[in-house]
């Protein structure tokens, strides 16, 4: 419907109808001339002779004529004289055609003279038949001398006229001759003109025509072989070709956009996966470190829990309680696949492991916590915050002699969720912060304050960034040396449920 | 890739501007050939110089004369044709294209079967001319004679030169080639004839009186004018009954005879034959030829001195004299019976006048 409405303003078929319209009419044009100058030519030489053939055709009536009078003369025939009245009325029509005005033409002055001496003839013919039927012989036969000799006259002037006429009818036609055949020159030079010039431009319009197709096919190929990436076809007319070189342009540019589109989201999906991937291979990296570190867990569990069982029966309170921290604390390792935990558990561990510590080391470490329990559910990764606090006091506040202190906090902000390990240590210069944030850390660096999961910071941080998605998902504080440490923890709130 | 835009428009123009050159071109030729043909076509006018399709002609006069080849009668029929053409007259000289050669008398019997409104003819004193003239007449036709006259006839006007004069005229010539004569006898030691022999040629078959008043006219001077010499006048008959004939009684006359010391011509053939004859038999300077017109033959023969000198008649005057004559006769009813041309004398003296005139008319 909408073709309908936009019909291009010069369709195909106007274009192709002018080209052949006027193909024709050139070529009409040159033939009409063609045979209106054969006409012409055909004409005038016809002309040439046309006196000549009337000349003789008089020559034959008046010797009609005269034949006839002599016959009735000689034989006083009725028949002769029938046949003279009908050659008189014959050769009488033949000279009224004649040229009878005082003309400056030699040629028409002797018609003039022909018509006038025949007159004479005739009236002298008329004379001598009547004085033959008179009887009247002496009148008769002179009569017949005069006619006789006006008869030889006009014959001269006749043949005289018809010899001057041939003569420069001749040189008409010789002229007429010569001019024939430069038209024939002409003619050829025209219609070879006329053949060429229009040769040439029906196929500079068809090429004009068919050269968009041609490229259209070309540009259609292309796609047809996969390749998107062609030029944009210049529309130059307003035709059908016009319309489909235009449908066909935007046909590719969506085409094109389309598998961006599904390039993309592939690329992103890919993306995602890998992400998956990278996750779970640290945290299977983790565990293994862990587990390389540890003899049997589960072994070293089950006994612990036998030790708790003991102390229990034994009535040895504290005792039960450290070795009930122990196993709690090496059960959380052992749990089978969770790679996402809550907060709390995060947390819970932390208490544990403190208390060992505090068991350990007599009561050396003070921990702090300030913790928002709203925001206790959160989910992330597994064994982050022991690993942190693991080195905030093995690097931070191991040789503090008691004074050292850990504060936990979780608070949030905007949509974040803060988690602040922080202690009083020692402290960090900017550039091993920058160090651990960056990974650059060397293995001796990194070897040397390891506690006894092993974990590395690094390893915290790469899987706390993988989790998130944001590389300011770790931050480490440090005012100087000797003035602690604060890492902190950022977490997207809600946002993370889902993975 | 902007090259090959041909846009409709463009083409369409394109194609008309085909066309239309095609168009212009076919008529172009079209013009030229009906030109050509229209050229070839007045091919037959007789003087193309003055363009006679261009007048509007009332009458048409024929004149007649069996010499008309000579450039006497073409002079004469030349004053007559410009003359009628400023007339509306349409003068044409018979006989000029018929394929037979009549005679004058012939001529006219066709001249008053054609029913013309004029005839200029060269006539004679003959019975069968004079009555022609008379039947003309009786047509309602008007005769001029021109040159030679038929005075019994009822032609309305005689052109022609003043014949007793012209003798004269001759006369003139033949005393002072007998005092020349005189001069070179007393100047030689050799005492030669004292009669100056004097032949003029007369045509013997045409009863002309012209030749009788020329005749009279140079015995008058002659005989009038003393001269030491005694001039001895005759005549000689030259045969002018057909075509040939002239030439050949002329070198009869120059074979049997004593060559004459003057030989008076009253004719431009006789002259001709004359000159031709005096040359062929090597006797130029023994005669001397009193000629008559101003062909240019004629007035080389007097520039090469085998010519004494010669009559020239105004042709041109004659012609004219000969439409007007008509004409007038045609408006009053009558016109004067005699029309004389200027006569001039051509001798050595003035003879390169005439020939680098002649030269110009003919260049």
């Amino acid at each position: 419907m909408r073709e309908k409405s936009t019909k291009p303003a010069n369709s195909l078929q106007l274009k192709l109808s002018i080209i052949f319209i006027m193909a024709s009419i050139l070529i009409f044009i040159v033939n009409a001339m063609l045979i209106f100058g054969i006409n012409t030519m055909t004409r005038e030489m016809d002309a040439v002779y046309r006196d000549n053939l009337k000349l003789n055709e008089l020559a034959e009536a008046l010797a009609d004529v005269q034949n006839n009078m002599t016959d009735y003369l000689n034989t006083k025939t009725s028949d002769s004289l029938e046949r003279y009245y009908k050659s008189e009325q014959d050769y009488y029509k033949l000279v009224y055609e004649l040229n009878n005005s005082v003309t400056g033409d030699t040629y028409d002055l002797m018609e003039k003279n022909i018509r006038n001496m025949s007159n004479e003839y005739i009236q002298t013919t008329g004379y001598a038949i009547e004085a033959k039927r008179g009887r009247n012989v002496e009148r008769y036969s002179a009569e017949f001398d005069k006619a006789s000799r006006l008869y030889n006259y006009i014959n001269t002037y006749i043949n005289s006229l018809n010899n001057e006429r041939f003569k420069s009818n001749s040189s008409n036609f010789s002229e007429l001759l010569s001019a024939f055949r430069f038209f024939e020159t002409i003619s050829i030079v025209m219609m070879v003109a006329a053949l060429l010039g229009s040769s040439v431009f029906v196929i500079g319009f068809t090429s004009s025509i068919i050269d968009p197709i041609r490229k259209l096919a070309k540009s259609a190929d292309e796609v047809a072989k996969g390749n998107f990436e062609i030029e944009t076809l210049e529309i130059r007319t307003n035709d059908e070709i016009g319309v489909v070189t235009k449908a066909f342009n935007k046909m590719v540019a969506s085409i094109r956009e389309y598998i961006e589109q599904i390039k993309e989201n592939m690329e992103h999906e890919r993306k995602m996966q890998e992400k998956e991937l990278r996750i779970e291979s640290t945290l299977k990296e983790a565990q293994l470190k862990y587990l390389q570190t540890q003899i049997n867990p589960h072994f070293l569990f089950n006994t612990l829990n036998a030790g708790a069982q003991l102390a229990m029966m034994e009535e040895a309170e504290k005792t039960y309680d450290y070795i009930q921290n122990t196993a709690e604390f090496f059960r959380y390792n052992v749990r089978e696949g969770n790679t996402t935990v809550k907060l709390a558990d995060e947390i819970s561990l932390i208490d544990h492991y403190i208390y060992i510590l505090n068991v350990r080391f007599s009561g050396d470490i003070k921990y702090e916590k300030d913790i928002d329990e709203s925001l206790t559910d959160i989910l992330m990764p597994s064994m982050i915050l022991q690993p942190i606090v693991e080195n905030s006091i093995n690097h931070g506040i191991k040789e503090m002699e008691g004074r050292g202190k850990i504060t936990l906090r979780v608070y949030s902000e905007d949509d974040n969720v803060f988690i602040s390990v922080k202690d009083n240590g020692i402290g960090m210069t900017q550039e091993t912060i920058d160090k651990v944030l960056s990974g650059e850390l060397t293995e001796e660096e990194k070897a040397a304050p390891v506690g006894a999961h092993g974990i590395g910071m690094d390893n915290v941080i790469k899987r706390l960034r993988l989790f998130t998605d944001r590389e300011d998902s770790v931050s480490i504080v440090s005012e100087g040396e000797g003035k602690g440490t604060e890492v902190i923890i950022k977490l997207t709130n809600g946002g993370s449920e889902n993975v | 890739m902007k090259k090959k835009r041909i846009s409709t428009r463009n083409l369409v123009l394109v194609y008309s501007v085909m066309i239309l050159i095609v168009a212009v071109i076919f008529v172009s030729v079209a013009l030229y050939f009906s030109r050509t043909i229209r050229a070839a076509r007045h091919a037959g006018d007789t003087y193309s110089a003055v363009s006679s399709s261009d007048v509007n002609f009332s009458k048409y006069y024929v004149m007649i004369s069996s010499d008309r080849e000579l450039d006497f009668w073409k002079s004469v029929y030349k004053g007559a044709y410009e003359e009628g053409i400023k007339k509306g007259v349409c003068v044409e000289m018979m006989g000029e294209n018929l394929s037979e050669d009549y005679s004058n008398t012939e001529l006219m019997e066709i001249a008053i079967a054609s029913r013309v409104d004029g005839i200029i003819v060269h006539a004679d004193e003959s019975m069968e001319m004079r009555n022609l003239i008379n039947e003309a007449v009786y047509e309602g036709i008007p005769v001029v004679t021109v040159y030679g006259d038929s005075a019994n006839s009822l032609r309305c006007c005689y052109v022609g030169v003043g014949s007793y004069n012209l003798g004269r005229e001759y006369g003139k010539q033949i005393v002072k080639i007998a005092r020349e004569y005189e001069l070179s006898n007393t100047t030689a030691s050799t005492h030669m004839n004292d009669t100056l022999k004097v032949v003029a040629l007369v045509n013997s078959y045409s009863d002309n009186s012209n030749q009788s008043l020329v005749w009279s006219g140079i015995q008058n001077v002659v005989s009038t004018e003393n001269t030491e010499i005694q001039i001895e006048l005759s005549q000689a008959y030259v045969d002018n009954r057909n075509t040939f004939t002239t030439e050949e009684s002329i070198r009869d006359i120059f074979r049997s005879q004593e060559t004459p010391d003057v030989v008076v011509c009253l004719n431009e053939t006789d002259t001709n034959c004359v000159y031709q004859s005096l040359v062929d038999y090597n006797k130029v300077g023994k005669s001397a030829i009193l000629g008559y017109y101003d062909s240019e033959s004629i007035l080389k023969g007097i520039s090469r001195s085998v010519i004494y000198s010669t009559i020239s008649v105004d042709t041109y005057q004659m012609g004219v004299y000969c439409v007007d004559a008509i004409k007038e006769y045609e408006e009053y009813g009558y016109t004067s019976q005699y029309m004389l041309a200027d006569v001039t004398l051509i001798d050595k003296s003035n003879v390169s006048d005439y020939l680098s005139e002649n030269e110009e008319v003919t260049e």
